[in-house]
């Protein structure tokens, strides 16, 4: 028998090869294309539209809307390509280069950059000045396009600050939750109520863990992973540097810039050291205490199977993440906000990013057809039929989120600027040096001063680097603006309102981006001179 | 969408040249010659020899023999922007030269307001220290209502307002000048969100509450749900008890 099997054994990759390409091939052939006749009738139109969002519900609710939009429009038939999102980017990248990319395809922050989306994408800015037809007869009739979003399409990737240019329309917006097994809750609290408060939420923790030992079953408190653990520790460590963000906030607008702060730092504003952040590590510290040992590199699934196989009590969830959460729980699910410890003010959610942001490949030779289809998706109609399908958080004003989300509906009540993380969001040197040195901090013989004193070492060369990596960046930007500025003041604009409006667009980002990139530049420069930290003098 | 893919200027460009003899043909040929530079400056990739022939194509419009006309005034002024950014090896001083001198030739001209712009943004970032920065940034506040396009204007009044709040320079100049700024009407969405709210705030600070409620009240007309919308609605709130709702004056009071 094993000599039969040693015999056949060459074959059997070949054979897999050739039912590999056969079944490949019988896809490609039977792929609908434009022109195709559809039981006989008139040729078939066909929009195809790509996405990397595998999360149950979400082709299903897609579905609906093509369906929806197919019912509007006889003769067009509407494809929907899932991509794994592990090579979503470079598929898509490919697709677009090579001339074949799909109608409408999905946008993401870090893999369409502005030069990708200048020259192979459709500027969608003209579009949104106008109102969606399919929100005839609806509240939101005559409003423009743009206006119908909740967050105004004003952020990556639907909108490019650098080029001024609206690419795409988003169809969701994400908040975060925990999520806590219910059973698990009960049985070990004798109720279901979450936690209110931060130290509730730690003494939780501690039951958990110790209702684990003393039934000898394996029990994490907190399922985490590099995906998710930050919805729980971000949210309580930026809690607690709040006030000091205020503090460091500079121009008074709530939105401090990671550069600043990471600047601030290099000037002795701010340190490891501030009761702020040292309060910050130990609650950071004791929540990561309460997830499995290198949650820090696990992955999105493995906490997800940890909390759907009842190892985990509780887990931070995504809004979007919902129906994968309850889809794989054969128990019930409380949803709830994290818990901020007593005293520090929640932040409002108003400003979260949207995000499932589809836009349009410039070269496909039926774009007018895309558009509307796009213009479809993200009506009242075609976003509300996505939101209760997908349990995804509706992105345009009026549309009902599902029963099941309306836990995760934003909050718009709370303080107008949140701390800031020592990651320091997209400053990437930055965040590999933190991010390598977080077992200092999360494992049992850790502990703040260990992973402070690493971070006082490594974060400073981080920070420079970043700063530096931000003006060159920026700067290159501000170049191309310069183009624009030339064309502009060519073309005029008359009576135009919205030329006029982007002519005004384009000077002020341009001058924003070089005051900002040269006041960055020359507080590195500062650091190699006397201390010239400046000091704010009283009003006259 | 105004930007032009380089190739395809390049190959509109590249026709043969009519024969100047004229004066529109020598216009026409010169507007020809200023896209072609400016499509050099940027495009993919970007190499010393493309900068170098666009500065020569700028140099010999700036330097022709023509009236100081809008185009002659921007090939001078694109030349300071290739000292300044474009170069491989910026010279800013020459830079700073070359914006002086076009600002003070051309003070009533768009492209001379614009150099002015620039060279105020070198003097207060990157001709000194921070500390002279924000005394540049002082000096240079009086100069503004020399700008008579609304965008330049708004642009300096934003520069300089965040430049002093930036590098700790008077809050009460800040606020002039951010406030200036705010009224004369910002393009940017999200600019025109952060100046409202700075403004807002400041006046708060320096006792003109009918001021700060106008810009909550405008915040939260035009982006209702930003996350800064409760804290808008708040402070509004906070200012009801003290009648200031009521004896409030629509009309904006002077810079």
């Amino acid at each position: 028998m094993i000599e039969r099997l040693r015999q056949i054994a060459p074959y059997i990759g070949a054979g897999l090869l050739v039912a590999a390409f056969a079944t490949a091939a019988w896809r490609m052939a039977t792929l609908p294309r434009a022109g195709a006749t559809l039981r006989g009738e008139a040729p078939l139109e066909i929009v195809r539209f790509a996405h990397q969002e595998l999360n149950p519900g979400v082709r299903e609710a897609f579905d609906l809307v093509a369906r929806a939009y197919e019912a509007r429009h006889p003769g067009v038939r509407v494809v929907q390509i899932p991509v794994p999102d592990r090579i979503y980017p470079t598929w898509i990248n490919t697709q677009v280069l090579g001339g074949t990319a799909p109608d409408v395809v999905q946008l993401l922050n870090n893999v369409q950059h502005d030069e990708v989306l200048s020259r192979h994408y459709l500027p969608l800015t003209l579009e949104m000045e106008q109102p969606n037809p399919y929100n005839a007869g609806t509240p939101l009739e005559g409003v423009p396009w743009r206006s119908t979003f909740l967050d105004g399409v004003k952020d990556r990737p639907a909108f490019s600050s650098g080029l001024l240019e609206v690419f795409g329309a988003p169809s969701t917006v994400a908040t975060f939750r925990i999520a806590a097994n219910a059973e698990l809750l009960r049985t070990i609290v004798g109720h279901t109520e979450p936690p209110a408060t931060f130290e509730e939420f730690i003494a939780l923790c501690h039951r958990a863990a110790e209702w684990g030992r003393t039934h000898q079953r394996p029990l994490t408190p907190i399922a985490g992973s590099t995906h998710n653990a930050h919805i729980v520790i971000g949210r309580i460590y930026q809690a607690a540097t709040r006030p000091l963000a205020e503090e460091l906030d500079r121009l008074g607008h709530y939105r401090p810039d990671f550069r600043d702060l990471a600047l601030a730092y290099l000037h002795g504003e701010w340190s490891l050291d501030h009761p702020a952040v040292r309060q910050g590590l130990a609650w950071r510290r004791e929540i990561g205490r309460q997830m499995q040992p290198g949650f820090e590199r696990a992955e999105r699934n493995d906490a997800l199977f940890r909390f759907a196989q009842g190892h985990a009590l509780l887990m931070g969830v995504a809004s979007h993440e919902s129906t994968a959460v309850l889809a794989q729980s054969t128990f019930p699910v409380v949803v709830f906000e994290v818990p901020l410890p007593a005293g520090a003010e929640a932040v409002s959610e108003g400003r979260n990013a949207t995000g499932l942001v589809l836009g349009i490949p410039r070269h496909n030779p039926q774009t007018a057809r895309a558009l509307d289809f796009l213009r479809f998706a993200t009506s009242l109609e075609g976003n509300e039929t996505f939101a209760q399908h997908s349990h995804w958080l509706p992105s345009v004003l009026g549309a009902r989120p599902s029963e099941l989300n309306a836990p995760f509906a934003p909050r718009l009540e709370g303080a107008p600027i949140d701390g800031f993380p020592l990651e320091m969001g997209g400053m990437a040197e930055t965040r590999r040096v933190v991010e390598n040195l977080l077992y200092l901090l999360y494992q049992p013989q850790g502990s703040v001063d260990s992973f402070a004193a690493a971070y006082a070492a490594q974060a400073p060369a981080a920070f420079r680097t970043d700063v530096s990596r931000a003006v060159s960046q920026i700067r290159r930007n501000v170049m191309r603006l310069d183009s624009l500025v030339a064309a502009y003041r060519a073309l005029g604009h008359g009576e135009d309102a919205l030329a006029a409006q982007r002519e005004a667009m384009n000077l002020e980002v341009q001058t924003f981006r070089e005051a900002q990139t040269a006041y960055w530049a020359q507080s590195l420069r500062a650091l190699a001179s006397p201390p010239t930290a400046p000091t704010a003098e009283p009003g006259q | 969408m105004v930007a032009l893919r380089f190739a395809d200027a390049q190959a509109a460009l590249s026709s043969p040249a009519a024969t100047a003899t004229d004066d529109q043909a020598v216009a026409a040929l010169r507007a020809r010659d200023y896209a072609r530079a400016l499509a050099l400056l940027n495009a993919p990739p970007k190499t010393r020899e493309k900068i170098q022939r666009a500065e020569n194509i700028l140099a010999s419009l700036a330097a022709a023999p023509h009236p100081a006309d809008d185009l002659h005034l921007a090939a001078a002024y694109y030349l300071a922007r290739i000292r300044h950014i474009h170069a491989f090896e910026p010279q800013p001083a020459e830079a700073a030269q070359r914006y002086e001198r076009l600002a003070a030739e051309h003070p009533g001209s768009w492209w001379g307001q614009l150099a002015w712009l620039k060279r105020a943004i070198m003097r207060i970032y990157e001709d000194g220290s921070p500390a002279e920065g924000r005394a540049a940034a002082l000096a240079l506040g009086p100069e503004v209502q020399n700008l008579t396009d609304p965008t330049l204007r708004t642009c300096a009044h934003l520069t300089i307002g965040n430049a002093l709040l930036r590098l700790g320079g008077p809050r009460l100049e800040a606020y002039r000048h951010l406030r200036a700024a705010a009224e004369a009407g910002i393009a940017m969405p999200e600019f025109r969100a952060d100046t409202a709210i700075q403004v807002a705030d400041l006046a708060l600070e320096f006792g003109e509450p009918s001021v700060a409620i106008r810009f909550y009240r405008q915040f939260l007309t035009v982006f209702p749900r930003d996350g800064r919308a409760a804290y808008a609605e708040a402070q509004l709130g906070a200012l009801a008890p003290r009648g200031e709702l009521a004896t409030f004056d629509p009309k904006p009071a002077a810079p």
